[in-house]
C-alpha cells in the first residue's frame, strides 16, 4: 500500500488484493495518515490494481470513508474494477461515496 | 436428483418452447438493427430455463444457460455488439441446450466445455459476469408472473459471509445465478472508522426473486435459513423499500447490534433508492403461454376423433335405414335432420382440434436454409406463404422429413452458386419458397426454387447407369415419365454424394411418405429456370372418400384420390378396346394405351367367368387410376357406391400385404379391406408403356416436354362457349336425365346413388351465355375433392386434351375462372371448380382453428 | 400352471388356455377373409368397432383339417398393451372352465410334432382327459 499526498488529495494506493491480511497489515498506517491533518481535503482510494475484495476489505473501505468524514475530508474510490464497482453499487455504497 | 418424472416433462416442454424462442429471435436479429424486445425475450427465455433447471440440479444446462445469459446481458446493455460470429456460437449453444433438454437424464454426462469456451471468447475482456442491477417494478412484476418467489435476505458481511469463506462478490454471483435482485441496502452504521474493522460488521439486506424454494435458496447461498424471509408476492415496491429500511432483524442474531433504525451518515444517508432501470424493459412479456388454450393429451384427441368418425357412420346408417319410412313416424323427419346437422358439426369441430398450422413445420426451415447455404457458399432467400394453413396434426408431423429433404435438395442441387447465377443473368440471391394453400378439400404445398431446374437427360443417364431402366425403355419413355424416375428407389442425381442432402434414398422415401398420408406429389421443372415440387394432401387422415368395388363376391374399398375415371366396356365397343402388347393386356382409351391389372389376379381370387370362347361376354369394368404420372386400369367385377370411410390401420399381421393400406368398417358392420393402388401396381410389376404426350380425338396440341403440362376436360354448358376443367379434379362424368332434376327453393338437386346431390349450373355463376337446353340428356361433372356433394351440370362433353401448358390468367380475371387457354385457335375458358362451388354454396367458416386459439 | 383354464374343442382335440389371457368369447361372428394373407390368418372381424385378427390355430399346428369355419365361434384375447392389435382364434365349441393345480400339469409328451412342441406349453391331466395348453406368446407371434 502506497500512501502519499498528491496536491489536494491523500492518495492511498493498493498494490494487492483487498483481503483480510492486507487490511491487517495496513490498517494503522492508513488510519494515521488520514487523521494526521495534513494539507489535503480529500482522500482517494486507488484500487486500480485490486482484483478481488473480501468482507473485511469492504469493511475496510467503509472504515476509510468513515474516518475521512470524521476528519472532514471527502472520500472517493477510483480505479474500481467492474466487479467491485458492481458490488459497491449493489450495496448502495456508491450513493454514499463516489466510486469510479 | 431426477425424481418426479411429471415435473421433469413439464420442464422439458416449457424449455423446448423457450429454446425455440431463442432460435427464432436470434435468426431475426441477424443482420438487423438491435431490437431490444427480441433480445429481452431471449434473455427471459434463457433465464427461465436456467432457473428451473437449477431446481432439478441439471448443472450442465444451468451452466450453459448461464453463460448464454451473460452474453445476452452484455448485448442487452449494449456493451457488446451482436455479430454474425456471435450468433453462430449462440445458435450452436442453443442447439446443445436443446439436445440436453431432449436427453435430460443424460445431460449431466455431456461435455459442454467447448460451447462455454466459445461464448466466453466473446465475453473476454470482462472478468466476470455483470451483476444484475435492481431493475425495479418491471422486473419484479415479470419475474413473479413466471412463478418466481419473493424473498428478503439479511446477512452480515463478516459474520455470515466471511466466516463461511464467501467473498461478497461471489455471494452476489450466486444470487444472480438463481434469481433477480429487486432492491438492496446495506447498513454501514456500525463501522466506526478504522478502529474495529475486524469486529464491526456491515449488514446487507436485499429483496430478490427466484424460482427456488426457501430451503434451496439457503443451500444455494450457503446461509442460514433464518436469514431468509419469504414475502407476499403482491407486495408493492414501496412496501419493499420500507421493509428494507426498517429494522427487521431476527431474534437469533447476536452481537453488537444496536437496535434502532439504520443511521444516516453525514449528509448522505444510505437509503433505499429505487434505481431507475438501466435499459428499457417492455412491460408486456411476449409469453408463449396463451391463457385461452389448454393442453390436451394426444390420446384423448385420437379417441375423440375415432368416436366422431364412428358417430358419422352411425348417422349415415340411421339416415339410410330411415329413408322411406320417415313419413310413417310423425315428427321424426326434423329430429333426423337435427341429428344429421349436429353430427356433421361435431365431427368438423373435433377434426379442427387436431388441426395445426403448417407454420409449425415451416418454421424450422429458416435455420436449415441458413446453415446449408453457409456451408455451400450460396446466397438464398426463403419465403414462406400460407403458414396459417392448417392440417391434421399427424400429417403435420409426418411432413417434416419429406419437406426437409425437398428443401435441402432445392438448396443443394437447385440453386446455383452466386457466381454462376450472375453469369446466367439471374439475381445473385437464389429464391426458395414454401407455399401452402387450401384448395377445396385438400391442401397443396409447393416447394419451389428458381435454380437450375432438373436436367432430364441427366436423369435418364443416371437411371440407365443404375440399371433402373433399360435403354429400350428409356427410348419409349416420354419426358414426364423420365422425370418421375427421380422417385425410383436407389436414385441420386448428386454427382458427388454431399453430406448436405444425403444419399439417393431420399426421393422415393419422400414420395412413399406423402402417399402414405393419402397425398400425392408432382414435379414441375424448367431447365435453367427452376423446379417446383407440388405436394397435395388431404385435410384429415381418418376419413377418406372411397369407392366400393367387388371381386369374386368380396367387397373392397378403393380410395378415390387416385381414381381418375370409370370405364364401362361393352363388347363390341370400338372406342375402347382391349389389345395385347407383349402379352400384357392394355386398354386403348381415346387413343391412349392403358395397362390393365385384374384385381382378382392381384388378390389371388378367380376372375369373372368367361364363356367358351374365352371372351368377356358381359360388361367389363375398369377403374382408371393415376399415381404420379403413371396410369393404369384396374379391372373389377362390380362397382358400388361412393363411401366416406373411416380408415383404420392395418393390423400388424397383415402389414406385409402390399395390396392393402388399411381396413374399414362398413355401414353394415362388416369389415372391408382398403386397397392400396401403389401396392397393387408394385405387385403387378408393371412395365409402363410410355406416355409420350400424344393426344387424341380431334384436338391436337404440340406438347412442350420441359414445362408444366395439364390434362383438361372440355365441355360446354347451355351456351356456345367451350369450357374446361383440370381433369385431375374430376372424379367422374355421369350421364343423367333432365327430368330427374328437382328444384327445392332456389337450388336444384338430384338423387344420385341414393343421396341428394346439389346441381350447379356454370351459367348461373360465370359470365357465359345461357340458352335453353337442347335435349333430355345432360351430363354431370362430379368433382373429386370437397366435402359437399355437388355436380356441375353441362350439356356436352367434348373430350380430354393433354399437354396444355399455358393458362392465360391475365386477360380474363373473373371469379370462377382460372383463365383461358387456346385450343386450335379457339379460346377455351378454364373453370375453377373450387371457386365455382364456393360461389354456388358459400362456406360457413373460413378455414379452421380452435376458438380463441 | 396354476389357476383357471378355459378349455375348448378344436379339430376334435381338447385344448386349454389360461383364462387370464381371455377377453371374451364371441359366437356366430361374421368375419372378412383377407386374400393374400398368411394361411393361418382366417380374416378380420369387427368387435364393437375394434378390428380383431382371427387366427386358425389348427393351421398353425399344422393339422390337416384346419378349423370349422361354418359356425364360427371365436375366443378373443386381451391385448398385451392397450393399443396393441387384437387377436382371436376360431374354435369348434367351448368346453368347461377348470381349476388347475401345478400337480396336474405335465410336460409335453415326446411323440408330438415339432410344431406342436413349439406352440403348446404343457399338458394338463384332469380326470381322464388330456388338455393341451396353448402357449399364447408363441402361437400369435408373427415373424416377418
Amino acid at each position: 500500500m502506497n500512501i502519499e499526498v498528491d496536491g489536494e488529495s491523500l492518495v492511498i494506493e493498493l498494490k494487492e488484493d483487498l483481503t483480510a491480511s492486507v487490511v491487517r497489515d495496513n490498517l494503522d498506517r492508513a488510519k494515521d495518515s488520514i487523521e494526521d491533518n495534513g494539507q489535503f481535503s480529500s482522500v482517494v482510494l486507488d484500487i486500480s490494481n485490486v482484483k478481488s475484495i473480501d468482507s473485511i476489505g469492504v469493511t475496510f473501505v467503509v472504515g476509510l470513508f468513515k474516518t475521512s468524514t470524521d476528519n472532514d475530508k471527502s472520500f472517493q474510490v477510483v480505479g474500481a474494477s467492474d466487479d467491485i464497482a458492481n458490488l459497491f453499487s449493489i450495496m448502495k455504497l456508491d450513493e454514499v461515496f463516489t466510486v469510479q | 436428483m431426477l425424481q418426479n418424472e411429471e415435473f421433469i416433462s413439464e420442464f422439458v416442454e416449457e424449455a423446448l418452447t423457450h429454446i425455440e424462442t431463442v432460435e427464432n429471435n436470434l435468426l431475426h436479429l441477424e443482420g438487423e438493427e438491435l431490437d431490444l424486445d427480441l433480445v429481452n425475450d431471449i434473455f427471459r427465455a434463457v433465464h427461465s430455463i436456467k432457473g428451473t433447471a437449477g431446481f432439478f440440479a441439471l448443472d450442465n444446462i444451468v451452466n450453459l444457460a448461464h453463460t448464454m445469459e451473460n452474453l445476452f446481458g452484455e448485448v442487452r446493455a449494449e456493451r457488446l455488439e451482436l455479430t454474425t460470429n456471435m450468433i453462430d456460437s449462440l445458435l450452436e449453444a442453443n442447439d446443445m441446450l436443446l439436445y440436453m433438454v431432449e436427453h435430460v437424464e443424460d445431460s449431466q454426462n455431456m461435455d459442454i466445455s467447448k460451447y462455454i469456451e466459445r461464448l466466453n471468447v466473446f465475453l473476454s475482456g470482462k472478468d466476470a459476469p455483470k451483476e444484475e442491477r435492481a431493475h425495479g417494478q418491471d422486473t419484479l412484476r415479470e419475474s413473479l408472473k413466471h412463478g418466481h418467489r419473493l424473498y428478503m435476505v439479511k446477512i452480515y458481511l463478516n459474520r455470515d459471509l466471511a466466516k463461511q469463506g464467501i467473498t461478497p462478490i461471489a455471494f452476489f454471483n450466486n444470487i444472480a445465478s438463481i434469481g433477480n435482485i429487486i432492491e438492496s441496502k446495506s447498513d454501514i452504521s456500525h463501522v466506526e472508522g478504522l478502529h474495529n474493522v475486524f469486529d464491526d460488521d456491515i449488514e446487507l439486506a436485499f429483496v430478490f426473486t427466484t424460482v427456488l424454494e426457501k430451503k434451496l435458496v439457503a443451500q444455494a447461498l450457503d446461509i442460514p435459513l433464518s436469514n431468509i424471509e419469504e414475502l407476499d408476492k403482491d407486495i408493492s415496491k414501496g412496501q419493499i423499500d420500507k421493509l428494507l429500511e426498517e429494522d427487521g432483524r431476527e431474534e437469533t442474531r447476536q452481537g453488537k447490534e444496536k437496535k434502532g433504525p439504520l443511521q444516516k451518515a453525514n449528509t448522505k444517508g444510505v437509503k433505499a433508492h429505487p434505481t431507475t432501470p438501466s435499459s428499457k424493459l417492455p412491460t408486456t412479456p411476449s409469453s408463449k403461454l396463451v391463457e385461452d388454450s389448454i393442453r390436451v393429451h394426444i390420446n384423448l384427441l385420437n379417441d375423440l376423433m375415432n368416436l366422431a368418425s364412428e358417430l358419422v357412420l352411425g348417422r349415415n346408417q340411421l339416415l339410410r335405414t330411415m329413408e322411406g319410412h320417415t313419413k310413417a313416424i310423425p315428427g321424426i323427419e326434423s329430429i333426423l335432420q337435427n341429428i344429421d346437422h349436429i353430427t356433421t358439426e361435431l365431427q368438423e369441430k373435433i377434426m379442427q382440434t387436431r388441426m395445426q398450422p403448417i407454420g409449425n413445420v415451416f418454421n424450422k426451415f429458416p435455420r436449415i436454409i441458413r446453415d446449408i447455404s453457409k456451408n455451400l457458399g450460396k446466397e438464398i432467400e426463403l419465403t414462406m406463404d400460407g403458414v396459417d394453413v392448417e392440417l391434421d396434426k399427424s400429417i403435420i408431423e409426418a411432413l417434416g422429413d419429406p419437406l426437409t429433404h425437398l428443401v435441402r435438395n432445392a438448396v443443394d442441387h437447385g440453386i446455383e452458386k452466386p457466381e454462376v447465377r450472375e453469369q446466367l443473368g439471374k439475381p445473385k440471391t437464389g429464391r426458395v419458397s414454401l407455399k401452402a394453400y387450401h384448395e377445396g378439400g385438400h391442401v397443396t404445398i409447393d416447394v419451389s426454387d428458381d435454380g437450375a431446374g432438373i436436367d432430364i437427360d441427366i436423369i435418364k443417364e443416371k437411371a440407365l447407369e443404375k440399371g433402373i431402366v433399360s435403354q429400350m425403355e428409356l427410348d419409349e419413355m416420354g419426358d414426364r415419365e423420365a422425370l418421375s424416375l427421380l422417385f425410383a428407389p436407389g436414385f441420386s442425381t448428386a454427382k458427388t454424394v454431399t453430406d448436405v442432402s444425403g444419399r439417393g434414398v431420399g426421393m422415393d422415401v419422400v414420395k412413399t411418405n406423402i402417399e402414405k398420408l393419402g397425398g400425392s406429389i408432382e414435379i414441375f421443372t424448367i431447365k435453367g429456370g427452376g423446379t417446383t415440387f407440388r405436394l397435395t394432401l388431404p385435410l384429415t387422415l381418418a376419413i377418406i372418400s372411397s369407392l366400393i368395388v367387388e371381386v369374386a363376391g368380396q367387397h373392397f374399398a378403393l380410395p378415390q384420390i387416385n381414381l381418375q375415371e370409370m370405364v364401362r366396356i361393352k363388347p363390341g365397343d370400338d372406342t375402347r378396346s382391349i389389345e395385347y402388347i407383349n402379352e400384357s393386356e392394355v386398354l386403348r382409351l381415346r387413343g391412349n394405351l392403358l395397362p390393365l391389372i385384374y384385381l382378382a389376379d392381384i388378390l389371388g381370387l378367380p376372375r369373372k367367368a368367361t364363356d367358351e370362347g374365352g371372351n368377356m361376354d358381359s360388361i367389363m369394368r375398369v377403374l382408371v387410376l393415376k399415381l404420379g404420372s403413371k396410369r393404369f386400369g384396374l379391372v373389377v367385377d362390380s362397382i358400388y357406391d361412393d363411401e366416406e370411410i373411416l380408415v383404420k390401420p392395418l393390423p400388424k399381421f397383415l402389414k406385409e400385404c402390399r395390396c392393402y393400406s388399411g381396413v374399414t368398417i362398413m355401414g353394415d358392420g362388416s369389415i372391408a379391406m382398403i386397397l392400396d393402388p401403389q401396392g397393387i401396381m408394385e405387385m403387378a410389376d408393371l412395365k409402363f408403356i410410355g406416355d409420350d404426350g400424344v393426344t387424341d380425338g380431334e384436338i391436337d396440341i404440340p406438347s412442350m416436354s420441359d414445362s408444366i403440362a395439364y390434362d383438361m376436360l372440355l365441355f360446354k354448358a347451355s351456351g356456345p362457349e367451350v369450357l374446361s376443367v383440370h381433369l385431375s379434379q374430376v372424379a367422374r362424368v355421369e350421364e343423367i336425365q333432365k327430368s330427374k332434376i328437382e328444384t327445392i327453393g332456389d337450388r336444384e338437386y338430384m338423387s344420385y346413388r341414393g343421396r341428394p346431390l346439389m346441381i350447379i349450373r356454370p351459367e348461373d355463376h360465370l359470365p357465359i351465355q345461357r340458352r335453353g337446353e337442347s335435349g333430355e340428356k345432360l351430363y354431370l361433372i362430379i368433382p373429386k375433392y370437397g366435402e359437399s356433394r355437388v355436380g356441375i351440370l353441362v350439356e356436352r362433353i367434348y373430350d380430354t386434351i393433354h399437354g396444355v401448358t399455358d393458362i392465360n390468367d391475365k386477360d380474363i380475371k373473373v371469379p370462377g375462372l382460372h383463365g383461358s387457354i387456346l385450343v386450335e385457335d379457339r379460346v377455351v375458358l378454364v373453370v375453377s371448380i373450387d371457386e365455382l362451388i364456393d360461389m354456388a354454396c358459400p362456406k360457413l367458416y373460413e378455414g379452421g382453428g380452435i376458438y380463441g386459439g | 400352471m396354476e389357476g383357471k383354464v378355459l378349455t375348448f374343442y378344436l379339430c376334435d382335440r381338447l385344448f386349454g388356455i389360461d383364462i387370464t389371457m381371455v377377453k371374451e368369447i364371441n359366437r356366430n361372428i361374421k368375419y372378412t377373409p383377407v386374400p393374400r394373407s398368411r394361411d393361418y390368418i382366417v380374416g378380420l372381424f369387427n368387435m364393437r368397432g375394434q378390428v380383431v385378427t382371427l387366427f386358425d390355430i389348427g393351421k398353425r399346428l399344422e393339422y390337416e383339417e384346419g378349423c370349422n369355419k361354418n359356425r364360427p365361434t371365436c375366443i378373443t384375447l386381451k391385448p398385451k398393451t392397450p393399443d396393441a392389435d387384437l387377436v382371436g382364434f376360431l374354435i369348434d365349441r367351448p368346453g368347461d372352465v377348470l381349476e388347475v393345480g401345478d400337480h396336474e400339469c405335465e410336460p409335453l409328451p415326446a411323440n408330438i410334432s415339432a410344431v406342436e412342441a413349439k406352440f403348446l406349453k404343457e399338458v394338463i391331466k384332469k380326470d381322464t382327459e388330456l388338455i393341451m395348453l396353448i402357449d399364447t406368446e408363441e402361437i400369435f407371434q408373427h415373424e416377418l
